[in-house]
């Protein structure tokens, strides 16, 4: 069950976002007026309204494909590939691959350690970064539409490949570190 | 803040329906485990984004949109792309932040090409999954790779994005 981490709701990014909106509220108040406070906090309680259910939508869709998708798929899929198929192939899995980075991370360092090419990794994340379509659903389409995020998404999608190209030619040496 | 029937809530609902009853089929608690995993996420997002958006429309107010227009606005051309890269590389956290800053950027008159810049820049370089995850994880050699790999990213989406415009001229602001 520890891939389905339970949320701490009064968190550090709460107080943060709480703080955040005390401030600028306050300062808004103050600087600009009652009436300019109010039409914000309407305009953007109107919103919030409409963003709501879509993000409601969005969070059922990714939690059961992230239930659907047995996660060593996406090991499966990396594992035994290379060159520029493998490249293709983790751009694709990247943008699939549903969760945040404690679902992510894991998978790839376990590849890592196993001896996986380092283009295709890093093609995996740069396209599960980029164009993983969780965030997309759950933060772009609420909150800037599907016009935009496909537009976005479009732009993004060479950038894997030429991720993955220009660390193949990089002269780093990986020290693979123990797994803990 | 788009305002249309059209724009996908429905699909959405309709597809994670579909993927519901599949789950269901199982007869494990899949199903049960969703809905619970979905209320789980659903509580825990929805006031920090009531909270962001709020703070969004105000710090919007406050803050001047002649500087933002000028520097990363649909004229700001490369230059603004490269801004905007520079800054999204810099925004240590989570989509729950980061996009109500996009709604701000966009509302203060952001480029789109800008716009996609920064998305990607706080996509590939964000500093503390580098921090938390992958250096710990992976090493250093492998961030510093990848990183090196990345940096050219941000500024070619914003490229491709903007010759994307020229074939297809997309509405913008988006609502």
């Amino acid at each position: 069950m520890s891939r389905f981490r339970a949320y701490a709701f009064f968190d550090r990014t709460f107080f943060a976002l709480l703080g955040m909106t005390l401030v600028s509220g306050v300062a808004c108040y103050v600087f600009l007026g009652p009436e300019a406070f109010y039409e914000s906090f309407y305009s953007d309680a109107q919103n919030f309204l409409q963003v709501a259910p879509k993000m409601g939508g969005a969070l059922l869709l990714a939690a059961y494909i992230q239930i659907l998708v047995p996660r060593d798929m996406v090991a499966r899929y990396l594992g035994d590939k290379s060159g520029v198929q493998g490249v293709a192939l983790a751009t694709g899995v990247g943008l699939v691959t549903p969760g945040g980075p404690m679902t992510s991370f894991p998978i790839v360092a376990a590849l890592y350690q196993a001896g996986s090419g380092r283009a295709a990794l890093i093609a995996y994340l740069t396209a599960w970064s980029t164009l993983g379509f969780q965030r997309i659903l759950v933060w772009e389409i609420p909150l800037l539409g599907v016009e935009f995020a496909l537009m976005r998404e479009l732009a993004s999608l060479p950038l894997a490949f030429v991720a993955a190209g220009i660390s193949s030619l990089l002269p780093i040496a990986f020290v693979r570190k123990k797994q803990p | 803040m788009t305002s249309s029937a059209a724009d996908g809530t429905l699909i959405i609902f309709g597809i994670a329906l579909v993927l519901m009853a599949i789950a269901a089929r199982r007869r494990d608690g899949s199903a049960r485990l969703g809905v619970k995993l979905t209320v789980e996420r659903f509580i825990e997002v929805l006031p920090r984004v009531g909270l962001a958006l709020l703070s969004a429309g105000f710090i919007g107010r406050l803050m001047p949109g002649e500087p933002v227009a000028r520097f990363i606005g649909p004229e700001s051309g490369l230059v603004g792309i490269m801004i905007a890269s520079a800054v999204g590389g810099f925004i240590p956290s989570g989509p729950m932040v980061s996009f109500p800053v996009v709604v701000v950027f966009v509302q203060a008159g952001a480029g789109f090409p800008q716009i996609c810049a920064f998305v990607t820049a706080w996509s590939v370089l964000a500093l503390h999954r580098v921090l938390i995850y992958e250096i710990t994880l992976m090493g250093w050699q492998f961030s510093a790779t990848r990183l090196i790999s990345c940096l050219i990213l941000p500024p070619l989406c914003g490229l491709i994005a903007e010759a994307l415009t020229w074939i297809y001229p997309i509405k913008w602001p988006p609502w």
